[in-house]
């Protein structure tokens, strides 16, 4: 017996429930598309956390120094990929894709900003604007992989609107704009992953 | 309006002569003081006005400003500033730099005035402070945001900076940290305060940090970015290539530290269109008007900190850099002409240029240059240009560049290359043949050789090679045959007659000029008479001469092979001029060590006929063979070593000269006679023979030493080397028994005939031989003195008459060291014991009284008696001694001492204390000691009155006559001796002193 909430209530009564009726094959293949993501978020998470690391050391103190300066806030900008327990349990796949795609959406814009930011900051940093550039690829592929799970699974593609512009009138702010999202692009990641793990025992191949 | 004038002026002057005369100070006060500041909020600028009379006046003024900051107005400048009012410019305004941003805190700014003019002397008095005009900082908001200033801001390295925080209605400000470390603040006002950093460094492009941390975990930052103002630009150039647009560039300096917006940048503005243009960090493109050659530029290089500017003054037409030429087209191709086309995509119709052909012939890299100046033509139009004295069938590669004619600049890139073949001719030259005539029974095998035409010979692709020949006498039968082009001889066969051949190259163009040999008439044995003679190579070559030929000779000719141990022998020639008789060969296929025979033919009218043999090597080289040696006929003192099998022929890699024999005496140095000593590497010294005839291959090694193992070494000589030493033969010389045994046989036959001739000596002098060395001894039983009848019948005269009495006694003494050095010094006995714990027994007649011992015996350990042995029998007197020793006769042991001299020391007397025959009243006299070996004669009467001292043991015949010397005995002696002593024992020694057998009697051992 399932419990829903509210919210899961009215985000299924938007974007449909689960589909009652797939096909085997739909099944297989929405499991497959779910494992190979599963394995597609592993790797993005190790990259994730190179590109935190080496984003901060080209910042100059005090970033990349904890005790000297706290983490950035979240983007208001992103759709924040933490809730509640209750809430993440609640959610149903077509919304936990959903919110997928349009954090993906905005994080593949944002990472391309933060890149042309860092591109005026730290012109001679090739190694971080190759990795900024190769996040912002991944991100996207990634949120192609989850539009084409909601595809299989037969949910509606969400209209997601255009990027926000990152509020960064100054250098020190563009600083700590990109950190923060490069750090919310890594709690993306942890969230989907957690989300993979739900819809793969969902969807069992 | 001229009317308004005039009323101001007559105004002026009433209100100037009013003033004048009441003495009143004139007080112009600011009007409408207005106060902002500039975007970077850095500057607060000022506005403010007077009265229009001021202006009208003119009137020179000073005023006075204060600035305060905070809400307390804490004044921190105040200045003047002077300045003349003008009618036309009307309005006041002024400008004040703050070091800290002006959003820190509130600045307020006040204003007041004096007339500064000369016309108003007792002037000078200021106007009241105009009310304080108040920018707010943002410390006074009623906010709970703080912030942080300056944002972004670039300054020049060096610089001191001042950055504040301001906390928000309920924070504080906890730190303000640049760089990572905290800096000491100041309160400007209760939320806002401020660091200042001194000569600040160069920043990384991203800027350096400055964070604020407040209270309630709440941080605010800003980035300060330090650079330098810009380099000024160098090496500004400008040309162009389509004369559309000019490139201009330059030497930049070194890349700022800033990046992005804060970067330095460049633009390019000229003069006379008054147009400017944004460049890249090196480089400008300016698009060129058509109706303008002249051009004025000013590089300016800028930043946030400053510009530095560069000029440059041109006319296009002298920085024209013509494009690269393109499509590249040989037309026309003839065998040593051909014309070549080529465009400029841009249009240099008002030019004229200057284009260069570069013509690479391909084979061996030869380039030749070719200048020609054109017209400009329009775009894509075509140049061409013709290019000579090239070579038939030659592939040449060509390329092309321009540049302008009038006034070089540069030339353009070369064009893209473009490879072409001339056409073909036919062979100018004939070909280089040669033949070899090999005769079998009648007939004749002519192998004609010729040499491939180069390819500046051949003009074009030679297809074939034809012969044609027969008889010399018989043009209308000749022979043609057809050789493909890879071959390099033909063989035909021909009669004993004399021929005529001729050989030509025909490529697709036609033939070569025939070339022609003859082959003279049979003629036999030829040849047989021609010896071989050696010729010297000179390290690269082998010279050859030969001698003039008699005759017309058209031309010399020397054949030989490359390779002549192999089967395909690569067969040479070379020909030479009729006055030309010596050469150094050489060829690429030349070895050293390889022998190379050369025939030299002279070429006549008939044919060609030998003329010399030469056989020589490019460089001898060491033989390699050593030669393989044995050894014969060995002999105790030589042996023969032989080496017939070694080759001399052209197997060797040099021609053999001569041999060395090396000879090596195992464990020894070598001495040879007619042999060189050499010291060998290893420090062996050998001995040398050498064999100067490479044909003698034997040798004879003499003198050598029997039953000696020597090591022989053959090595062949040649003028490379010699071959190596090898020491392994070895060979010992036999025993040579017929030296042994003449060594020995000889000095035994000399020792024989010496002794026989001294037998025969001793023969033929027997007689005086027996009276010098045994002479005659008298027979006292003969002699008339002692008549024993007489004794026997008168017994009365038993009693010797002292008067005729000659006592002969004989002493046989032993006696040990000690008592002999008694005895020589005291002439006295001595007893005692010694060595050995033998007895010394003196044997004392007691007749004699103290009278000395005569004879010591000595008992071994068994209690035997014996002689004394020879340890204790020992003399100290040196002369008795060296008698013994010489091996005297046992006469020599038998001191006769003459004592009758009454003057005799004792020492003489004591040197022979054995036995005397003294008679010290006798007048014979010894003759000394050196004779004292000789005979005396005991006839002779002896001293009487010494005769007491001396010591007689053989009283018992004293006065009864002569003993025969072979009768009287120790035995007897012992007897007398045991008579007066009690020992019993007896001692046989038998005595002789004058007998030859009595020599141990008188020296026992």
């Amino acid at each position: 017996m399932e419990v829903l909430t509210g919210k899961e209530r009215r985000s299924r009564q938007e974007f449909g429930s689960r589909p009652t009726r797939l096909s085997s094959a739909q099944s297989k293949e929405a499991a497959k598309k779910i494992e190979q993501i599963s394995k597609q978020v592993l790797m993005l998470i190790n990259n994730s956390q190179e590109l935190l690391q080496k984003y901060l050391k080209y910042q100059g103190s005090p970033f990349g120094q904890p005790d000297l300066l706290p983490e950035p806030k979240k983007l208001t900008e992103l759709p924040s990929p933490d809730l509640s327990k209750d809430v993440w349990l609640s959610l149903s796949d077509s919304e936990r894709l959903r919110q997928n795609y349009v954090a993906y959406t905005f994080l593949t814009d944002f990472l391309s900003e933060v890149k042309s930011w860092q591109e005026d900051l730290n012109p001679n940093a090739s190694d971080l604007l190759e990795l900024l550039e190769k996040s912002a690829k991944q991100a996207l592929g990634l949120r192609s992989n989850v539009a084409s799970v909601m595809k299989i699974l037969s949910f509606p593609m969400p209209l997601v609107p255009p990027s926000p512009a990152l509020d960064a009138s100054t250098a020190f702010r563009k600083k700590l704009k990109g950190w923060s999202v490069c750090q919310q692009y890594q709690d993306w990641l942890h969230r989907t992953q957690r989300d993979i793990t739900v819809l793969m025992q969902r969807y069992p191949l | 309006m001229d009317l308004i004038m005039i009323l101001q002026t007559v105004l002026l002057l009433v209100l100037e002569s009013r003033m004048s005369q009441s003495q009143e100070p004139v007080v112009v006060p600011p009007l409408d003081l207005k106060v902002s500041n500039d975007s970077f909020q850095e500057y607060l600028f000022l506005e403010w006005n007077v009265s229009d009379w001021a202006y009208e006046s003119e009137l020179k003024m000073l005023f006075q400003i204060q600035v305060s900051q905070t809400e307390k107005r804490n004044i921190i400048w105040m200045g003047n500033y002077s300045r003349m009012l003008s009618k036309s410019d009307k309005g006041l305004r002024w400008n004040w730099h703050s070091h800290l941003p002006l959003q820190c805190t509130s600045h307020s700014v006040r204003i007041r005035s004096a007339v500064d003019d000369p016309r108003f002397p007792t002037n000078e008095v200021w106007s009241d402070w105009t009310s304080w005009k108040t920018l707010l900082g943002l410390d006074s908001l009623d906010s709970e945001e703080p912030f942080i200033f300056p944002k972004d801001k670039i300054v020049k390295a060096g610089s001191n900076v001042t950055f504040c925080c301001i906390a928000g209605k309920s924070q504080s400000v906890l730190s303000v940290e640049y760089k990572g470390s905290p800096y000491p603040v100041s309160y400007i006002s209760s939320r806002s305060v401020k660091i200042t950093v001194s000569d600040v460094s160069l920043s990384r492009a991203s800027g350096t940090n400055v964070v604020c941390g407040l209270s309630g975990r709440k941080h605010r930052g800003t980035v300060l970015f330090v650079s330098q103002p810009p380099e000024k630009p160098t090496n500004v150039s400008c040309e162009t290539q389509d004369l559309k647009n000019l490139i201009c560039s330059w030497f930049p300096g070194e890349t700022s530290n800033l990046s992005g917006i804060r970067s330095t940048n460049y633009s390019l503005y000229e003069w006379f269109s008054q147009q400017r243009m944004a460049c890249s960090r090196n480089m400008c493109s300016w698009p060129i008007d058509k109706n303008r050659q002249i051009y004025n530029f000013t590089l300016t290089a800028w930043n946030a900190l400053g510009e530095r500017n560069a000029t440059i003054v041109l006319d296009v037409t002298h920085r024209v850099c013509p494009r690269t030429p393109t499509d590249l087209l040989a037309n026309h191709l003839s065998a040593t002409n051909v014309i070549l086309y080529w465009t400029l995509r841009s249009d240099y119709s008002v030019l004229r240029l200057c284009c260069q052909t570069e013509v690479i012939k391909v084979k061996n890299g030869n380039v030749t240059l070719h200048n020609i100046s054109v017209k400009g033509l329009l775009s894509m139009s075509h140049y061409n240009t013709i290019i000579n004295q090239l070579q038939p069938y030659t592939i040449y590669s060509l390329r092309v560049r321009c540049s302008a004619s009038d006034h070089f600049w540069k030339w353009s890139n070369w064009s893209e290359k473009l490879s072409i073949r001339t056409r073909e001719v036919a062979p100018t030259l004939g070909l280089d043949i040669w033949r070899e005539v090999r005769q079998n029974a009648e007939n004749r095998t002519v192998i004609i050789y010729w040499k491939p035409l180069s390819e500046n010979e051949t003009k074009g692709e030679v297809l074939s090679y034809h012969i044609t020949w027969g008889k010399l006498d018989d043009s209308n039968m000749y022979q043609h045959l057809a050789v493909s082009v890879s071959m390099n001889n033909t063989e035909i066969s021909i009669d004993g007659q004399p021929y005529i051949i001729r050989v030509t190259a025909r490529n697709m163009v036609g033939t070569s000029p025939p070339s022609e040999i003859r082959i003279a008439k049979l003629q036999e044995n030829d040849i047989e008479d021609i010896n071989e003679e050696r010729v010297n190579g000179t390290g690269d070559g082998i010279h050859i001469s030969w001698k003039p030929e008699m005759g017309e000779v058209s031309d010399y000719i020397v054949q030989w092979c490359n390779f002549p141990k192999s089967e395909n022998c690569d067969f040479q020639w070379k020909k030479y001029h009729n006055n030309t008789f010596s050469d150094v060969i050489k060829s690429a296929a030349f070895q050293p060590g390889v022998r190379y025979n050369f025939q030299v033919y002279a070429s006549k009218a008939d044919g060609a006929h030998l003329l010399e043999k030469k056989t020589g090597y490019m460089k001898e080289l060491a033989p390699a063979i050593k030669p393989a040696m044995k050894v014969v006929r060995i002999k105790p003192n030589s042996l023969v070593l032989t080496w017939n099998n070694y080759p001399t022929d052209d197997s060797q890699p040099g021609f053999i000269s001569a041999y060395y024999i090396y000879v090596k005496v195992l464990q020894d140095a070598c001495s040879l006679k007619g042999a060189e000593t050499l010291e060998l590497s290893d420090g062996s010294v050998v001995c040398r023979f050498t064999i100067g005839n490479p044909e003698v291959k034997s040798y004879a090694v003499d003198q050598l030493k029997p039953n000696t193992k020597y090591a022989f070494s053959v090595v062949a000589l040649t003028t490379g080397g010699e071959s190596a030493i090898d020491f392994s033969t070895k060979a010992d010389t036999s025993y040579d028994w017929q030296a042994v045994i003449l060594a020995i046989v000889t000095p035994v036959i000399i020792c024989l005939l010496l002794l026989l001739i001294l037998f025969l000596a001793c023969y033929w002098k027997r007689m005086w031989l027996k009276d010098t060395c045994f002479p005659e001894i008298p027979d006292p039983n003969k002699s008339n003195i002692l008549t024993l009848n007489e004794l026997k019948i008168n017994s009365e005269q038993t009693i010797l008459n002292i008067g005729n009495c000659i006592t002969s006694t004989v002493e046989v003494v032993n006696i040990s060291k000690e008592n002999k050095l008694q005895l020589c010094k005291q002439g006295m006995p001595a007893f005692g014991r010694e060595g050995n714990g033998h007895a010394i027994y003196n044997l004392e007649d007691q007749k004699f009284g103290n009278q000395p011992t005569w004879i010591n015996f000595f008992e071994n350990e068994k209690g035997m008696v014996s002689p004394n042995p020879n340890p204790f029998t020992t003399f100290e007197n040196l002369t008795y001694c060296s008698q013994l020793e010489s091996g005297s006769s046992s006469l020599l042991g038998l001191g006769i001492i003459k004592t009758n001299q009454q003057n005799q020391s004792k020492p003489q007397y004591q040197q022979y204390p054995y036995l005397d025959l003294l008679n010290k009243d006798s007048s014979t006299t010894l003759p000394n000691e050196g004779t004292s070996s000789a005979y005396r004669s005991q006839m002779a009467v002896p001293n009487a009155s010494k005769l007491n001292d001396v010591p007689i043991s053989a009283c018992t015949v004293e006065c009864l006559g002569y003993k025969a010397q072979t009768n009287f005995s120790l035995g007897l002696l012992s007897r007398v001796i045991s008579e007066d002593n009690t020992s019993t024992e007896e001692v046989n020694i038998s005595v002789s002193p004058r007998s030859t057998n009595s020599t141990t009697f008188l020296l026992p051992d």
